[in-house]
């Protein structure tokens, strides 16, 4: 580490404001980034990070705010502008240009970027080659984009914007997906690039990295900044630790940390035992990936009758990816599916849905422009007994009476907690045997999550079993009978609910230290 | 202009209407659900009109008791077409399936004028051109009837949309086609149904306007830009939507038309280009409610 | 240096085709090449830049007509230099138009392209005094197929030059950046508006010089002769058939369209246009990247790879949905 820079500032930006309709993404960010340090930025899942560089970068234009780069207003100036300026960026997604090579996609930085306009465009080839030698990928240069892994693609963009000659960059989690040898090589590559007199703005969810290499760290939670200050500094900020996994884990992993407190034994698990030890869902070495990116390896996984099961793990663990790939939205590229005996690694999504593998989809994913009604009875749209499905609307209404009242209503005007209940009454009108279910308190207030998680609970004592995606790990491990934690795409531990709430290693899964 | 003249115009562009709102429903409920501008919709109004043409001259049938043959018809050319050539490449960049649809317009235009032959039809039948006099302003029966069926299809298909379990999946599709695969949806199969229906639009479509106008098989293409046109107007939100677009669309035909009819399409695509340029992505949001 | 060779031959065989074939034949020719010239244009919008226009027909129209009023004009300028102004004519139009046009995206940019065509054939039909309404205008006779023939001949072989060396430049590459993504372009510090712009003005200038042979050739233009929507259908289609966004594949789909439809025409002349919409829809479905793509592969299953149905198959794999 190079301390952290030397303290001039080389972008301030005040009071950020991005609103998308009525929804605050940034709200009043206050942020400077000094000349020359690595400041890191980390935050859950829709907390404004990647809204914030597109405010700066020119993507999005913000509504309130100024940016000032080296004390020059560029609030207003286009993308293309702030480019030549010498800021550039890489994509969350990656976005190459793919039927380019992959020496023409870095070219193209270093023809258009800050010093553009002195290369000839056989200059900016031989600039290009330069920088691919930098970050190691010289072996791939003449390499159609397109045949690039995930990690050549995330180092391919890195190139590009060095090859612009920026002076800020900011790299929007460049490390999701690598492995961890990859990961440590990518840490090496940017702390060199920082020694080379580029300042980094660097988000990141693999946190063992960011707070690895970062001279500062900032948090983002729900489109505000709550804390500020070197890694270590941050880490130990309880409202950080409660942003990532909930409030309650938060002090309790504080507590289970410190050997010298007394340790507080498992509180109450809700949930009552499965009553059968029969296997309902079989999963075996599944691997799955979206076009050539692999994101899920040899997942093993099994759920009995009557049971719920809470699935932990970081921020693109791959957690989401499963319970696609489940559902047959994402195919499998290897290893088995088996559902109360039936082999369905091959069936397509309404065969699963028919089977009883029934999703709430994380953001709810509700049909906008229909009623809670319209939402509830496509639920059952593979159903054909009119009689049962009146009868199973009374039951959904009466365990959600919140949705009788609102039943006419668009379900785009809803709240988002009536939005998780309308999800969920979808999900149940399909009479699931298996529910699946995404991130449930997403976006939702703490006794509105409590709310839901009972329901989870009550769900499950009619006899359906619950596989649960959670950020609030306490919460959900509290409802669950067993839990899995996944870690960049592995299945790295399993076990009681009780006996993981305890341990250690799921903070560090989270928090990275 | 007097009363009359305007009490004409405002009755032409009502009558106009009608029509308008069938065509531009159905490319609406393409474009809105599964994001295809089809510019094949034009064919496929030429081929009602023939339909009805060919039933009429052959077996002396109604035209208008031939509008749900020639809905019929559509329906089963669109569905197969959907499934046999759009779905294999739909999730290809815009201009394959800009070039396959304008392709499709143009071998059937083309395959109607092979059998057909160019010359200029119409449909003629003991009630053409009588007319309804309400006061100065003239009513042709047969643009009353048309208007009358129009009505009546926008509100089968409201209806259709709203209240069936397939309509409903119809829209829940164009909304979120991940979630609705969730909910056991088979997308593929919808989008040929809503691809199907908007073809059996179009032939209801052709089969009033061969009533209307003297066609020939090139009487397809400006129906498929006045109902982009409408689209744009009046986004692709609703059926409501459509219609309003398709009501503004008429007037500023029936005037241009009746004022400067030289340069009606360079005014109405003036206006289209900076309707756009002021809402690069039109009016209202893509789905279809 | 094989390459260089065949270039060569070809070159010096097309040098040679007017004495060869007899001067109606070589209309054929005079029109394969002119539709070279156009594709040539459109490759630069719709095949580099990515922009799907559907109305580069109008600058074929406004590139007769600008040619004949000039020929006619008082000064009457002669052909080469009216040619020329009709180039500056177009591509100026071309720009005033594509500021506001070239914002929108998708379908909303393809419309209304295909709105601007139809404008001005509407308006060539109404400005009497200009244009002769309807009826068009009658150009000089000049009944010498040979000289058209090789005027078209030099811009298609310039129109090769000029793309080649085009894409070698940076607007070259700032275009293809735009095609590939146009967020990332602009982040890389291309200004995407002046860079579209230039492609489209340019594409304009490349059918205008096709619209003025045509119009010199024919010695009449009516609106409905030149602003016709198969001049774009024909541009696009012979873009795709050799290759979009390559240097060779505008001429060599021309040339293999031109082929194809004259074996049609000859056979089954009623047909014709269905057979240009199978065509279209074959290459669409089958090989969007055209011949030039399948040239590369065919190569290099020569150099020992493998050639499976997967050449036909890889985008209907890849681009349906299940």
């Amino acid at each position: 580490m190079n301390g952290a820079g030397n303290g001039t500032p080389l972008l301030d930006a005040r009071g950020i404001t991005k609103r998308f309709g009525g929804l605050a993404a940034v709200a009043s960010v206050d942020l400077t980034i000094r000349e020359g340090e690595i400041l890191g930025v980390i935050g859950p899942n829709g907390a404004g990070k990647t809204t914030f560089v597109n405010c700066i970068t020119g993507l999005d234009k913000p509504t309130s705010g100024t940016i000032r780069f080296r004390g020059k207003d560029i609030t207003r100036m286009p993308s293309h502008a702030i480019g030549r300026l010498g800021i550039s960026r890489t994509f969350q997604v990656v976005r190459p240009l793919t039927h380019l090579t992959v020496r023409d996609n870095v070219a193209m930085g270093a023809m258009f970027g800050a010093r553009g306009k002195e290369r000839t465009v056989s200059q900016a080839r031989d600039r290009a080659e330069e920088v691919l030698h930098r970050v190691g990928l010289e072996h791939r240069i003449d390499h159609a984009a397109a045949d690039l892994t995930i990690s050549e693609l995330k180092r391919l963009e890195l190139a590009r914007a060095l090859a612009t000659d920026a002076a800020l960059l900011f790299l929007d989690e460049v490390m999701a997906g690598l492995n961890s040898t990859e990961i440590v090589g990518a840490m090496e590559l940017l702390r060199r690039i920082n020694r080379g007199g580029v300042t980094l703005f660097v988000i990141e969810h693999v946190m063992k990295a960011i707070m690895g290499i970062s001279d500062r760290v900032v948090v983002l939670h729900d489109g505000k900044k709550i804390a500020e200050g070197t890694p270590q500094e941050v880490v130990d900020r309880p409202e950080v630790a409660a942003a990532y996994l909930g409030e309650r884990f938060a002090r309790r992993a504080q507590v289970v940390g410190k050997p010298e407190r007394v340790k507080v034994q498992g509180t109450l698990v809700k949930a009552a035992p499965p009553v059968v030890e029969e296997p309902l869902l079989e999963v075996r070495a599944l691997s799955s990936g979206y076009g050539e990116v692999p994101v899920l390896w040899d997942v093993s996984l099994e759920i009995r009758k009557g049971e719920v099961v809470a699935l932990v793990g970081a921020n693109g663990a791959g957690k989401t990816t499963l319970l696609c790939t489940l559902s047959q939205l994402v195919k499998p590229r290897s290893g088995s599916i088996s559902f109360a005996g039936r082999d369905l690694t091959r069936a397509r999504p309404e065969e699963i849905v028919r089977a009883g593998i029934v999703q709430v989809p994380q953001g709810r994913r509700l049909f906008a422009g229909l009623t809670v009604k319209e939402n509830l009875l496509q639920g059952v749209y593979l159903r054909r007994d009119r009689r049962q499905i009146e009868e199973d609307l009374e039951s959904v209404f009466e365990l959600l009476p919140r949705l009788e009242e609102r039943a006419n209503q668009l379900a785009g005007r809803l709240s988002g907690g009536e939005q998780q209940m309308c999800a969920l009454g979808r999900g149940l009108m399909s009479r699931p045997r298996l529910l699946l279910i995404d991130e449930l308190s997403l976006g939702l207030a703490p006794l509105v999550v409590d709310h839901l998680l009972d329901l989870i609970s009550r769900i499950n004592q009619r006899g359906t079993a619950v596989l649960l995606v959670e950020q609030d790990v306490q919460a959900a491990l509290e409802h669950a009978h067993r839990g899995y934690v996944l870690e960049t795409g592995r299945m790295v531990q399993s076990g009681p609910a009780a006996e993981l709430l305890d341990d250690p290693r799921i903070r560090r899964a989270y928090l990275g230290m | 202009m007097s009363g009359a003249e305007v009490g004409q115009i405002a009755m032409n562009a009502l009558l106009l209407s009608g029509v308008l709102a069938v065509v531009a429903l159905g490319f609406a409920l393409v474009w809105g659900i599964t994001n295809i501008v089809n510019l094949a919709h034009g064919a496929f109004i030429v081929i009602g009109a023939y339909v009805t043409f060919g039933l009429h001259d052959f077996w002396s049938m109604d035209p208008f008791l031939s509008i749900p043959i020639s809905m019929a018809a559509l329906f089963a050319l669109g569905f197969l077409i959907q499934r046999a050539l759009i779905n294999q490449i739909i999730r290809a960049p815009l201009l394959a399936t800009f070039l396959l649809t304008f392709g499709l317009e143009s071998l059937i235009v083309n395959l109607l004028r092979f059998f057909f032959r160019a010359d200029t039809r119409s449909v003629m039948t003991a009630y053409s051109g009588a007319a309804l006099a309400l006061g100065p302003v003239r009513v042709p029966y047969i643009r009353l009837g048309a208007l009358g069926v129009s009505i009546l299809l926008v509100l089968l298909l409201a209806a259709f949309l709203t209240r069936s379990r397939l309509g409903r999946a119809i829209r829940a599709t164009g909304m979120d086609v991940d979630a609705a695969r969730l909910t056991g949806v088979k997308v593929a199969t919808v989008y040929a149904i809503t691809f199907g229906i908007g073809a059996a639009l179009a032939g209801a479509a052709g089969s009033l306007l061969s009533m209307i106008v003297p066609f020939d098989p090139n009487l397809g293409g400006g129906y498929t830009e006045r109902a982009f046109i409408i689209c744009v107007l009046g986004g692709l939100g609703n059926v409501v939507n459509v219609l309003a677009g398709a009501a503004a669309y008429s007037v500023v035909e029936v005037v241009v038309g009746s004022r400067l009819p030289a340069f009606s399409q360079a005014i109405t695509f003036g206006m289209l280009v900076l309707l756009l340029a002021v809402r690069p992505q039109g009016i209202a949001g893509k789905a279809f409610s | 240096m094989a390459r260089a060779v065949l270039l060569a031959v070809v070159l010096a065989a097309l040098l040679l085709v007017p004495s060869l074939v007899s001067p109606y034949t070589l209309l054929t020719y005079t029109s394969a090449l002119c539709l070279a010239l156009m594709a040539q244009g459109w490759n630069l919008i719709g095949g580099y830049t990515g922009y799907a226009a559907f109305g580069n027909v109008a600058f074929v129209g406004i590139g007769a007509y600008t040619t004949g009023l000039l020929m006619l004009s008082r000064w009457h300028v002669p052909f080469v230099p009216a040619l020329f102004a009709a180039a500056l004519v177009s591509a100026l139009l071309a720009t005033v138009i594509g500021i506001p046009v070239l914002r929108l995206k998708g379908h909303y940019f393809a419309i209304a392209t295909l709105g601007v065509a139809e404008a001005f054939r509407e308006i060539a039909s109404a400005w009497d005094d200009l244009t002769n309404g309807a009826t068009g205008i009658d150009l000089p006779v000049r009944s010498d197929s040979r000289f058209f023939y090789y005027v078209a001949l030099a811009l298609v072989v310039g129109g090769i030059v000029i793309t080649a060396r085009l894409e070698r430049s940076k607007l070259g590459y700032g275009w293809v950046a735009i095609r590939e993504d146009q967020d990332a372009a602009r982040m890389l510090g291309i200004d995407t508006t002046v860079f579209k712009v230039a492609a489209f003005a340019l594409s304009a200038a490349f059918a205008a010089c096709a619209g003025g042979i045509i119009a010199y050739q024919d010695i009449h233009v009516a609106p409905d002769d030149f602003f016709k929507i198969e001049y774009t259908l024909q541009m696009i289609i012979a873009c795709i058939i050799g290759g979009t966004g390559t240097v060779w594949g505008p001429p060599v789909g021309a040339a293999v369209y031109q082929l194809l439809s004259t074996y049609v025409w000859s056979h089954f002349l009623e047909l014709h246009p269905t057979v240009l919409g199978v065509l279209i829809i074959l290459f669409v479905v089958f090989l969007p990247r055209g011949l030039m793509d399948l040239f590369r592969r065919m190569a290099a299953v020569a150099r020992g790879g493998r050639f499976g149905s997967d050449v036909f198959l890889a985008n209907v794999r890849a681009s349906r949905l299940e």
